[in-house]
């Protein structure tokens, strides 16, 4: 009862945090970020490219902002005597960002590989690295 | 010049330890299922995101005793590793904060499920990303610090009392 309740105080100061984090939309550096990424996908839209349209050599439309989830549209079969549209380039990719269109085994186990080993393993690797020359540093220190 | 023994923090009770260290493991579990976006569907993201906030909050409050007794004592002594171990987890606490408000307001699918509804922010949107991509290298760190811990619990030992483990 007791946790849950301490847990009810950190919810609360995370809200307030969190809360308190809004101005920073209003500031001017949003303003010049919102500026140079564009509007973004209108509400409701596809997380697919729109694929190209029958016939056409296919590129498909540019994605308008954003863009991380964006996935490259398929081509359209082509009218009679003209060339199906090829697919969309795949979507942009972000600093560890998404490096296939399709969902696959392989990809997915990558993104996770990718997660683990970079994202959470290099910096803890350091870390260990670290702690183990500053107590190595400390007990050297205190036998000298 | 004389050293200061440093008060010792509360150790925790054994089966307190082990329920601590499951909560742990479900709460590394949730938070890797919501790094990848791109795997798990936007709508299993916002969702799974949603429900890591209080398993959270529980792994705060379990780890009550230490935040106190640390965030008291931290304008006093305080050794380089627990110092670093608090600074970091105000560090990790903060960007929670931020990745959920960011992530809430560029929400495609829960909230809009919810009936809120969706607003386009590139700002928003610039942030959660830049957010996400730091965090889990925090988590990382958070989990380095705790290492010795870890161990001592996966092998089914006692860890070592000198040791931050056990503590957020």
């Amino acid at each position: 009862m007791k946790t849950l309740f301490r847990a009810l105080v950190i919810l609360l100061a995370g809200i307030a945090l969190g809360l308190a984090f809004l101005p920073l939309g209003t500031t001017s550096w949003a303003e010049n970020q919102r500026n140079r990424r564009g509007r973004g996908r209108p509400p409701g839209a596809s997380l697919e490219r729109p694929a190209s349209p029958p016939g056409a050599d296919g590129t498909a439309a540019a994605a308008n902002g954003g863009g991380e989830n964006f996935r490259g549209g398929r081509g359209q079969p082509g009218a009679p005597g003209g060339r199906g549209g090829r697919g969309g380039p795949g979507g942009e990719q972000g600093l560890f960002g998404h490096f296939r269109g399709k969902q696959s085994f392989t990809g997915d186990a990558l993104r996770f590989t990718q997660i683990i080993v970079i994202q959470l393993g290099v910096p803890a690797g350091l870390t260990l690295a670290l702690l183990a020359y500053a107590r190595r540093g400390r007990k050297s220190s205190v036998s000298a | 010049m004389n050293q200061m023994p440093e008060p010792a923090v509360s150790q925790p009770a054994p089966a307190r330890d082990n329920f601590k260290f499951r909560w742990d493991v479900l709460l590394l579990v949730v938070f890797l299922a919501t790094c990848a976006p791109s795997v798990t569907g936007i709508p299993l993201h916002e969702w799974a995101s949603l429900g890591i906030v209080p398993i959270v909050a529980i792994h705060l409050a379990l780890n009550w005793n230490w935040i106190i007794d640390v965030t008291r004592r931290s304008l006093g002594r305080l050794s380089g590793e627990v110092r670093f171990n608090h600074v970091l987890d105000l560090l990790l606490f903060a960007s929670f904060a931020l990745l959920m408000v960011s992530g809430i307001i560029v929400s495609e699918s829960a909230l809009p499920a919810l009936g809120v509804p969706r607003k386009t922010d590139g700002f928003w949107n610039g942030l959660h990303n830049a957010t996400a991509n730091i965090f889990p290298s925090l988590i990382g760190i958070h989990l380095a610090m705790h290492w010795r811990w870890i161990v001592a619990k996966l092998r089914g030992t006692k860890p070592a009392a000198s040791s931050p483990g056990g503590q957020p």
